[in-house]
């Protein structure tokens, strides 16, 4: 089957049932379209004989072996060996669509939107002098060929070879084939527009992903030029002293005072890199969170008990205002904890090195089908700008720290199903606090 | 005997360069932030100082233009975990710029060779 979406193969369809015997039976047939400006027709294809000889030589071929209309119709390459003299003959051809009185016959019918015979020897001379010369002595009909109400080009048929007159039967059913024609021709074009744009819109598609892909390369890239830069520098300041001292073991080997502090030391810097080493891999792989139903104010009263002395080594007053009606909460005990002292020392570091009687204030509260956790601190605050970015990970405003606290803080809230809010004045101190939902609400 | 004044917020980073510049030589004060460092500047008259760059507080370039602010003329090497910004630290207010590493003498080299340049400039302009 030719495939509804190829003008040639339509327009070569069509001229075939034109001139095969099992169909129309015309000698020759050429299809002229308009071109998109309306200024021209323009020869699209042509079916049949060049020259007399050709065409005798094609009836005497065709009946050795008779042929279907659909094999004809199939491939206009192999079909057409053979009947393509016709339509060298008129290949490149443009008639002007400039409407004169007794002009061409072809553009008349074209205009008028009807069919024109050209039958007596003298209309012939309407045509111009190339076309005389095709169609010299042989009865021509020009049939328009409409879609939409619009005039898509012309089909001319004749037969001039067998001479035979053509009849109105004849022409009957070329004016049929002519409007199906029409329509055939203008479903091919709108298919190939359509399939234009589609690969339009595909390649746009397909640089757009191309870009985007690039953008997704540099970031992943500054990512981790990032990543890569504030670990080193973490990992760098303890290598440098469990180097030096290492080296100072080696080089004074025999001064026992010195053996004993300096291992201590190296012992002290490898834990933590230890301890940074972990908090990564509690980022990078962390368990799934096993939730169980638990009271707040617990978990918030064990955290004082371990961490309030340190507090005192900074000269921090610590507040804690545990609201006695707490609704239960469902969450992972060791997950929950570990937020919790990720809030504790940021707020800790956020005071340090700012010169001012500083209080961390933590505080519970029961809030609308939940409860809400608060560590208020008096440190620099967060500056508006940076309140979503500060929990993305490997993101601070510390000169020390991998970034990952705040990430890992965020994280927990999140599998607990709760929302992590930033509040307080820059300069004069920082709010993070933690909704939960309630064990009921679950 | 030149004086030294080592600005690290890490204690035990500290006592391995005061130990290093000591067993070098030099006489060597302490400051463990950017507060301190100043005061050390003014009350201690260190001959050069070595500046980590990131210290938590104020960051270590803000003491940079403090300690410069103060004195002017006194050298300062930084030393920093970063290893970066070589360029654009040199060019500031610093002499030299050592990135940290467990060869404390590296930082003693390019704190004897900023000495000797400066010394070198007295000489030419008396």
């Amino acid at each position: 089957m030719v495939r509804a979406t190829d003008v040639t193969g339509v327009l070569h369809a069509v001229l075939t049932c034109v001139t095969a015997g099992p169909g129309l039976g015309f000698n020759r047939a050429a299809i002229f379209l308009a071109d998109a400006g309306g200024t021209c027709l323009r020869a699209a294809r042509a079916v049949g004989a060049g020259s007399a000889e050709e065409a005798f030589e094609t009836w005497a071929r065709l009946q050795s072996g008779p042929q279907s209309l659909d094999e004809l119709t199939r491939s206009p390459a192999e079909a057409a060996a053979g009947r393509d003299g016709f339509n060298a003959l008129l290949q490149g051809l443009r008639l002007s669509l400039e409407r004169e009185v007794g002009g061409n016959p072809i553009v008349d019918a074209f205009w008028e939107r009807q069919v024109v015979r050209v039958r007596a020897p003298e209309e012939l001379d309407r045509l111009p002098p190339e076309l005389r010369r095709v169609f010299a002595g042989t009865e021509v009909v020009c049939v328009p060929l409409v879609a939409r109400d619009r005039g898509l080009g012309v089909l001319v048929a004749d037969n001039a070879f067998s001479r035979e007159p053509i009849d109105d039967q004849r022409l009957q059913l070329l004016r049929i084939l002519a409007l199906l024609a029409g329509l055939a021709i203008d479903n091919a074009r709108i298919s190939q527009e359509l399939q234009q744009q589609a690969s339009e819109l595909e390649s746009t598609l397909n640089e757009l992903k191309a870009a985007q892909e690039q953008v997704l390369h540099s970031e992943r890239l500054a990512t981790v030029g990032a990543v890569v830069g504030r670990v080193s520098h973490e990992i760098r300041n303890p290598l440098t002293t469990i180097g030096g001292f290492a080296r100072a073991l080696v080089e004074h080997p025999r001064d026992p005072a010195h053996v004993a502090r300096n291992a201590a030391i190296i012992l002290t810097e490898v834990e933590k890199l230890e301890g940074l080493l972990k908090e990564m891999l509690d980022f990078t792989s962390p368990r799934p969170p096993a939730l169980r139903p638990a009271d707040l104010n617990q978990v918030v009263e064990a955290l004082v008990r371990v961490y309030r002395e340190e507090l005192g080594a900074h000269g921090i007053e610590l507040e804690v205002e545990l609201a006695p009606d707490l609704p239960r909460v469902r969450i992972d005990r060791d997950q929950l904890r570990r937020a919790l002292v990720n809030l504790w020392r940021n707020a800790v570091q956020a005071m340090e090195g700012i010169d001012r009687a500083h209080r961390l204030t933590i505080r519970t509260a029961a809030v609308d089908g939940g409860v809400a956790l608060s560590f208020s601190d008096t440190g620099g605050g967060v500056p508006v700008g940076l309140r979503e970015e500060i929990f993305m990970p490997f993101v601070t405003t510390k000169p020390r720290g991998t970034g990952l606290g705040l990430a890992v803080v965020k994280k927990v809230v999140d599998d607990h199903r709760g929302r992590l809010a930033i509040g307080g004045e820059p300069g004069a101190g920082a709010t993070f606090t933690i909704h939960l939902p309630a064990e009921e609400g679950r | 005997m030149t004086r030294i004044l080592v600005v690290d917020d890490e204690a035990n980073q500290r006592l391995l360069y005061r130990e290093a510049f000591e067993r070098a030589g030099f006489d060597v004060v302490e400051a463990g932030d950017a507060r301190q460092a100043v005061d050390q500047v003014r009350l201690e008259l260190p001959d050069l100082v070595v500046l980590d760059i990131n210290m938590p507080g104020v960051d270590g370039l803000e003491t940079l233009t403090r300690i410069h602010d103060q004195r002017p003329a006194l050298p300062v090497v930084l030393n920093s975990a970063y290893g970066g910004y070589r360029e654009q630290f040199v060019s500031w207010l610093a002499d030299a710029y050592v990135t940290k590493s467990s060869n404390v003498g590296e930082l003693i080299g390019a704190v004897r060779d900023v000495l000797e340049r400066r010394a070198a400039q007295r000489r030419g302009t008396e």
